[in-house]
């Protein structure tokens, strides 16, 4: 079904994230997160944290990214929605 | 298409606890108290050991006596009909034969309301004394709001000796804040489950034997937190390490994520073979030796099943003949990693591929299809799903096909014009007809049209000349057109066309060796194809089309329309007063399945519909024992026939049985009982209720009644219905006038002039059983107007028409005036005397009521209907909560009846209420 048509609504539209993570992972990770963008950092406080950045096709792709990371028992710490439009 | 039945023990097993487990007494003694709450949630992320100590609680001696059905659910259980299947299929493991019935009902096509199944499953649940619990393991995997509303139906209504275990790594949208703030909520989180430093401590050098001093077990639990998983993969690693106090300083000081780094220690640690064997094995959801071999191209898995098993390396047997095996869910993840980090492309699809070919050549369809759609290798799972779509459509996987066919991707699916006609159809139905759902079904039946090029679409089809497939995808899409057109109330005639059109893109019924899935086609379309023609009068063709629905239904076993057409048939011939005719033709189908050996459960609910067709008769003809027999096992039945409204037939059919046995409090408890009808067909009761209250003598409550139901038109069936009740309800008044107050008498006229109306109507119609009510009314009419000449003409032509086909029950129903009417015609007209002999003889001398009470008596207002059925199920030492679920009312309207019913009676609580009520003779036995 044709999203533009029939559900013309955020819940259907890709849209960037950044979504970090507790702890450092190996590069190799990138490829389970389809597509994103994965770079760590080392905090002030000492701790290292995981940054994914990228475009999700829509919502429910977005959700099962973070189940993913659920399932791999990843402290989440923040998930960011990236488009300028639709701060919020 | 269902699981097989080794794989669905798989499912229901609970594994015994490996060697390797810490006993958890703090957590075991919180489960065991949480009995006596409803609910227990244990709620924590991947490798909490969650599972593990529910296992353990099982295998203790305060859980082992415990009985415990258990289900481990994935992501295909997301549809209702198949997760109660399983949940069934569970609670059986511990109470053999539950829910007979229920389970062929979950199995069908078209689901039945849920809410009948779960109450009917709930009533039986109630049965068992002893306490027993359920538990639902990786309840994640559901995603379905149905599922969820349906679990909490079951929560809300749960018996008092079962107890729910819910087992996930996310909380389920169950309503937990109510449950935790009335104390009803046992909970086990991630805090609760992490290993505390002495249990730690307890874990590496007691249970895994490692001898490890004090401050690197405490390292080892600082790094790890507590994780379970984490622990337990850090004691694997350093069993292999020679320096011990090395590995645990560096992972200590590594910043990397402890199960990022422990995984690589964990497979270095493997030999070559088995790091391979578990990589690729990674994709399979369950694992045997004879799947493993097929998907990795070697012959020695079972050796390395065994291997993993007793290295403890996250592999969990799954039945008890060391047959089926499943990776730990967070090992299987970090696995499905490194396998994309490993193999090249093209191979991990080969392996996807061979997973899929090995289930296919093992007939599971299913796990083959859910393999592709995750593998995944959508051009394989939709090629499969084009060759099999018919069994998984017409085998009741409806929901499931909708799943799959959406998962797949549009390009993918629109290169299957058959595949998007499907879609169109599921689309349609899972969305309730909804304009969205409709809207995107139509979209998908022209992508499917365009691909077929067909130029007009939905006009006219080109004749079949297609490929079979070409030819079936037209078929489908006329069918979920003419779906699309009942729904949106189109004139019949376009169904009927499409009906015609889907039929012929399929082969011929009769042909030879014809696909019985072909023939399940047929009987649907042509049980429709018979209900349209019908509806527009057509009789002769409807006939006909049912006569074809019920010869094909019984070939391919498609008993739910083979037994509606049946029960169609007998209906037409019973409009036509050939009673003996409807009689013999449902003697003759129940006769031929017991010659067939059908098991019961193969046809059951649907042979249900045959029972009420054959008690309906029976009644009419007043063979109240045949009839009490088939109304009541139609009755019971019918409520899990899905979409037609044979239920409220059946409980007409009921409450007239017991009007017939001069009890119609119980007549009306029944309609009473009666929910979830279709708004189309519930005025139905509404207009029949009159009569009962008429048949009690309550005159006023139908006069009520008439003031909201003046005489219309009668354009549709429900409003003849309610006007041939408004009659009889005007002719009891005018009765009763004439004798107490001959000025107040009503006016006939009206009424009179519509029942001529009727007749004249009627003259071209084949209904011979209304055309005889017509007549009885007319002379029921007049005789109260003291007309009794025309009276008795009247009559004497209802019986003469009535006479051939034994309609009996029509007569007796009207009581005395009509006894006194008979009397009089009998020395009239000789001819008739011998059908009024018989008339006569069936007349049973009326008995009080059990809710007239003579008057002076010291009750000073009468109970309701409903207040009386709430009184029956208190001597039965029913609670309210009992009395709520028995008659779907909420406990609050119980408890406001039970007031009443104290107050009415001038007592003070239930043993007195129960005694004065058998006092005044309130509490009968009822007829059952």
């Amino acid at each position: 079904m044709p999203a533009e048509t029939l559900h013309p609504s955020m819940l259907d539209q890709p849209a960037r994230y950044q979504i970090k993570i507790l702890g450092r992972l190996d590069i190799r990770w990138q490829a389970w997160f389809d597509g994103m963008q994965m770079e760590d950092v080392k905090e002030a406080g000492g701790e290292t944290i995981t940054i994914l950045t990228g475009t999700v096709v829509d919502q429910t792709a977005l959700h099962g990214l973070l189940e993913h990371i659920r399932d791999l028992c990843l402290p989440l710490l923040e998930v960011k929605n990236l488009e300028e439009k639709d701060v919020r | 298409m269902d699981l097989p039945a080794s794989l669905l023990t798989t499912k229901l097993y609970l594994s015994p606890t490996p060697v390797t487990i810490l006993s958890r007494q703090r957590l075991l003694r919180r489960l065991q108290e949480g009995l006596s709450k409803p609910l227990t949630l244990i709620s924590a992320p991947a490798g909490f050991g969650k599972t593990t100590l529910l296992r353990d609680w099982h295998a203790s001696q305060a859980g082992s006596s415990f009985p415990l059905a258990w289900i481990s659910l994935d992501h295909d259980d997301n549809v209702p009909g198949r997760f109660w299947m399983y949940l069934l299929s569970a609670l059986r493991t511990i109470q053999p034969g539950l829910g007979e019935g229920l389970f062929t009902a979950l199995q069908m096509p078209q689901l039945p309301p849920l809410q009948t199944v779960l109450t009917a499953l709930i009533n039986e649940l109630a049965g068992i004394q002893t306490p027993f619990g359920l538990v639902l393991d990786d309840y994640q995997v559901i995603t379905a709001p149905e599922v969820h509303e349906s679990l909490c139906f079951l929560l809300d209504h749960l018996p008092p000796s079962m107890h729910l275990v819910v087992i996930t790594r996310a909380d389920p949208p169950l309503p937990l804040a109510r449950l935790r703030a009335r104390g009803q909520l046992a909970e086990i989180r991630g805090a609760d489950l992490r290993f505390s430093p002495a249990e730690a401590l307890a874990f590496l050098n007691d249970v895994m034997k490692l001898n490890l001093t004090e401050e690197v077990v405490e390292a080892l639990e600082t790094r790890t937190e507590g994780w379970i998983a984490g622990l337990h993969m850090a004691a694997l690693s350093l069993s292999q390490q020679e320096d011990k106090q090395a590995f645990v300083e560096d992972f200590s000081g590594a910043d990397r994520h402890v199960m990022d780094y422990l995984l690589e220690e964990v497979l270095q640690a493997q030999p070559a073979e088995v790091k391979t064997f578990l990589l690729k094995t990674s994709i399979l959801e369950r694992l045997c030796a004879s799947l493993c071999d097929a998907v990795t191209e070697a012959v020695n898995s079972q050796a390395v099943l065994n291997y993993l098993e007793q290295a403890n390396l996250f592999i969990v047997p799954l039945d008890n003949r060391r047959t089926w095996y499943r990776y730990h869910p967070l090992f299987m993840d970090l696995l499905q990693h490194g396998l994309r980090q490993e193999l090249e492309l093209s191979e991990q699809s080969g392996l996807v591929r061979r997973a899929c070919l090995w289930y296919e050549r093992e007939g599971m369809l299913s796990q083959a299809i859910s393999q592709a759609i995750s593998g995944p290798d959508y051009d394989y799972a939709a090629n499969l799903l084009e060759q099999r779509v018919l069994e998984i459509f017409f085998q009741g996987h409806t929901l499931l096909l909708h799943r799959w066919l959406k998962a797949l991707p549009e390009k993918v699916l629109r290169a299957h014009p058959l595949l998007c006609a499907v879609y169109a159809n599921t689309l349609a139905h899972t969305s309730y007809f909804q304009p969205q759902g409709i809207k995107q079904a139509e979209f998908w039946l022209q992508e499917a049209e365009k691909n077929l090029r067909l130029v007009s679409p939905g006009q006219g089809l080109p004749p079949s000349s297609g490929s079979p497939t070409q030819n079936l995808a037209r078929s489908f899409i006329a069918l979920s057109r003419a779906y699309m057109a009942l729904w949106r109330k189109e004139p019949l005639k376009m169904v009927i066309v499409l009906a015609r059109h889907a039929l012929e893109g399929l082969p011929p019924a009769d042909s030879p060796s014809i696909d019985p899935n072909y023939l399940r086609f047929h009987s649907g379309l042509n049980c429709n194809l018979g209900l349209s023609l019908f509806h527009l009068g057509d009789e002769e063709p409807a006939v006909s089309a049912f006569k074809d629905t019920y010869q094909i239904g019984m070939r391919c076993g498609d008993f739910l329309n083979a037994f509606y057409a049946v029960y169609m048939l007998s209906s037409i011939y019973r409009m036509h007063g050939r009673l003996p005719e409807a009689a013999a033709l449902c003697r003759e189908v129940l006769r031929s399945l017991d010659e067939s050996g059908f098991s019961h459960e193969a046809i059951s609910p649907a042979v249900g519909l045959v029972y009420v067709a054959l008690g309906q008769v029976s009644l009419e003809r007043n063979e109240l024992d045949a009839a009490d027999e088939w109304i009541t096992k139609g009755w019971e039945l019918s409520r899990f026939i899905p979409g037609i409204d044979i239920h409220l037939q059946a409980c007409i059919a009921l409450a007239n049985l017991y009007a017939a046995r001069r009890d119609p409090v119980q007549a009306l408890r029944i309609l009473e009982q009666f929910e979830g009808g279709r708004s189309e067909t519930a005025p139905l009761l509404e207009n029949i209720r009159p009569r009962f209250w008429l048949a009690q003598g309550d005159l006023d409550s139908a006069l009520k009644w008439v003031q909201r139901h003046p005489l219309s038109e009668g354009r549709t069936d429900i409003e003849k219905v309610a006007n041939l009740t408004l009659i009889r309800v005007l002719v009891a008044q005018y009765r009763s006038a004439s004798q107490a107050s001959p000025k107040m008498l009503p006016d006939l006229a009206p009424a009179l002039e519509y029942l001529d109306g009727q007749l004249i109507a009627s003259d071209g119609e084949r209904r011979l059983d209304r055309v005889i009510e017509l007549h009885m009314l007319r002379a029921l009419a007049a005789q109260a107007m003291q007309e009794l000449p025309e009276a008795l003409s009247s009559l004497r032509t209802a019986l003469e028409l009535a006479e051939p086909g034994g309609s009996m029950r029509l007569f007796l129903d009207e009581g005395m005036p009509m006894r006194r009417m008979l009397g009089e015609v009998w020395q009239a007209y000789p001819p008739l005397q011998g059908f009024i002999s018989r008339l006569l003889e069936a007349w049973v001398e009326p008995v009080i009521s059990p809710v007239t009470f003579p008057a002076g008596e010291a009750l000073i207002e009468a109970l309701s209907a409903r207040e009386v059925e709430v009184l029956r199920l208190l001597a039965e030492g029913s609670s309210n909560a009992e009395i709520s679920l028995k008659l779907y009312v909420s406990l609050n309207t119980t408890k406001k009846h039970v007031t009443h019913i104290f107050e009415k009676l001038g007592v003070a609580n239930r043993k007195e209420a129960v005694r004065r009520a058998q006092e005044l003779g309130l509490l009968q036995k009822s007829i059952h």
